[in-house]
């Protein structure tokens, strides 16, 4: 028996959330002298994803995440971040922020300056900077390197801190080129268990540039395959699974072949 | 092998003192002639002298002084900028030209420069031996930088820029850091090239440029030992410091080990 709705009081017509794009590339073309680097490649990245780029050396990963990044101009295209386009915003209102297998830190500041960088440049307080700066530190289990010159810390522990220093900068896009590839397969692990854990707290949206298939499918929350400057990008993770040219089936036929 | 090494550095350092006691020793010496060892007096008399003579040593030692600091200053702050964009719009024959003045001979290039100083009319002035001095420095300065400007100077001023920062950041963060090193080293070694050049001050000076450096060979030509003397301490004194100033800055920063 089918219960009649009240008719004074106005319907709720409750929308699916539609997610938000908030860095998109436009038919980019790129080429460094005669060779053609990519492809017409159109890319939406939505807030709170992780795209994650898979590729061999070479077919173009870096060259397309820098001119996301707006530090190449790309040859044609365009690219928008939050629906304006990149290249009529300074540096600053873009609000990206690369980092790549060198993690870049200050050598001149310990652990907590350089964590505090963007707090400090933005002027705030120094409660909340102390407050912030302590809260991430101990997210991403540096508390007790807060004193700490950047040339004492180990390459995991240098890429955890240019981790928080980038997140309390609060990026509009975070991108990743091979972050963890000049790790140790034991602090690869570690690293990657942080990302995906900073990602749930703090909502990243981050592009992740990897060639490596296994790192794809645990950081990734949606995946593209790029090949000779061309990207494909796939709509589920069972999609990217099944193409044979991502190399997973062959990853996954290792396994099952060295196990038995 | 210890003893041997011992035996060589004791030689090494009487090498290079052995000549400096002999300068203190005539130049607080007077009446000192031929069989005798020591001089019939040994006081501060003759450096009263020497600075209160009227052979003008005071204004060489000023004149010295002035150049000095202007060709440092000026070629140091220039390099930087040459340096840069050296570095970023590298062509083969700007390099080849700011290695010009370490391939030819002062007197050489004084020479050439002579006429075209005549034209300007600077020839025998201030200004045509500062012109000279600094094609020199310059080119010192600028080959000097180049190697500051690199890939990670770069990415550090796009970090920069992209945490929220702005030019005076860039300059403070990203470039001094890692160039005051290399400043302080241009300022010192311009300044001391300028402090000893010989060559183009009595080529393009033309006697009227009075400097520490030509009166130290004007008392010895007279032979005026006290004073030549003095003359050769007082123009080594600026690279003694410089040196030692040089030793310092060079000295590795970090002598600690990794933490894991």
């Amino acid at each position: 028996m089918s219960v009649p709705l009240p008719t004074s009081a106005p319907m709720d017509f409750v929308t699916p959330e539609v997610p938000r794009s908030v860095l998109q590339l436009r038919k980019i073309a790129h080429q460094f002298g005669s060779k053609i680097v990519l492809r017409n490649v159109s890319l939406d990245v939505f807030s709170g994803e992780t795209l994650v780029i898979l590729g061999d050396s070479g077919c173009g990963k870096t060259t397309l995440l820098n001119i996301s990044a707006g530090r190449m101009e790309p040859t044609s295209g365009e690219v928008l971040i939050d629906q304006k386009s990149l290249a009529s915003q300074s540096v600053r209102e873009r609000r990206i922020i690369y980092l790549d297998q060198e993690s870049l830190l200050f050598d001149h500041l310990n652990v907590f300056e350089n964590v505090a960088f963007s707090l400090r440049l933005a002027h705030r307080p120094r409660d909340e900077v102390n407050r912030r700066v302590g809260e991430i530190l101990r997210s991403v289990e540096l508390e007790d390197h807060a004193q700490h010159s950047s040339w004492q810390l180990s390459g995991g522990q240098r890429q955890r801190t240019a981790f928080a220093r980038a997140i309390l900068a609060n990026p509009k896009v975070l991108l990743l080129d091979e972050p963890f590839c000049s790790l140790d397969g034991r602090s690869r692990a570690s690293m990657q268990e942080l990302y995906i854990k900073l990602r749930a707290d703090f909502q990243m949206t981050s592009v992740f540039v990897t060639h490596d298939v296994k790192e794809a499918l645990r950081v990734g929350s949606r995946f593209a395959m790029m090949r000779d400057g061309m990207l494909k990008t796939y709509p589920s993770r069972q999609a990217f699974m099944e193409d044979e040219s991502t190399g997973v089936s062959d990853e996954i036929r290792f396994w099952r072949e060295t196990s038995e | 092998m210890n003893r041997l090494h011992r035996f060589f550095a004791l030689l090494a350092l009487w090498t290079l003192l052995a000549p400096v006691g002999m300068l203190v020793s005539l130049s607080i010496g007077s009446g000192w002639s031929y069989p005798r060892l020591l001089p019939d007096r040994i006081d501060l008399l003759p450096w009263r002298v020497f600075f209160a003579s009227r052979d003008g040593i005071v204004t060489a030692l000023l004149h010295s002084t002035m150049m000095s600091l202007l060709v440092s200053a000026s070629s140091t702050l220039l390099g930087l900028v040459a340096g840069r964009s050296l570095r970023k719009h590298a062509s083969l024959w700007l390099r080849v030209i700011a290695y010009i003045p370490f391939g030819v001979s002062p007197m050489v290039i004084g020479t050439c420069l002579y006429d075209l100083e005549v034209h300007l009319g600077v020839a025998g002035r201030m200004m045509g031996v500062l012109m000279a001095q600094f094609i020199f420095a310059f080119g010192f300065s600028t080959v000097l930088f180049c190697e500051l400007w690199n890939t990670r100077t770069d990415r550090l001023e796009s970090l920069v820029i992209e945490l929220g920062g702005s030019r005076w950041s860039i300059w403070r963060h990203a470039i001094w850091p890692y160039a005051h090193r290399l400043i302080l080293v241009s300022l010192l070694q311009t300044a001391l090239y300028s402090w000893l050049d010989y060559g183009l001050i009595s080529v393009l000076g033309g006697g009227n440029v009075p400097s520490i450096t030509l009166t130290l060979y004007s008392y010895i030509r007279e032979g005026s030992v006290n004073q030549a003397a003095q003359s050769g301490l007082v123009l080594m004194l600026p690279p003694v410091v410089g040196f030692a100033v040089s030793m310092s800055l060079l000295r590795p920063r970090h002598d600690g080990e990794k933490t894991n």
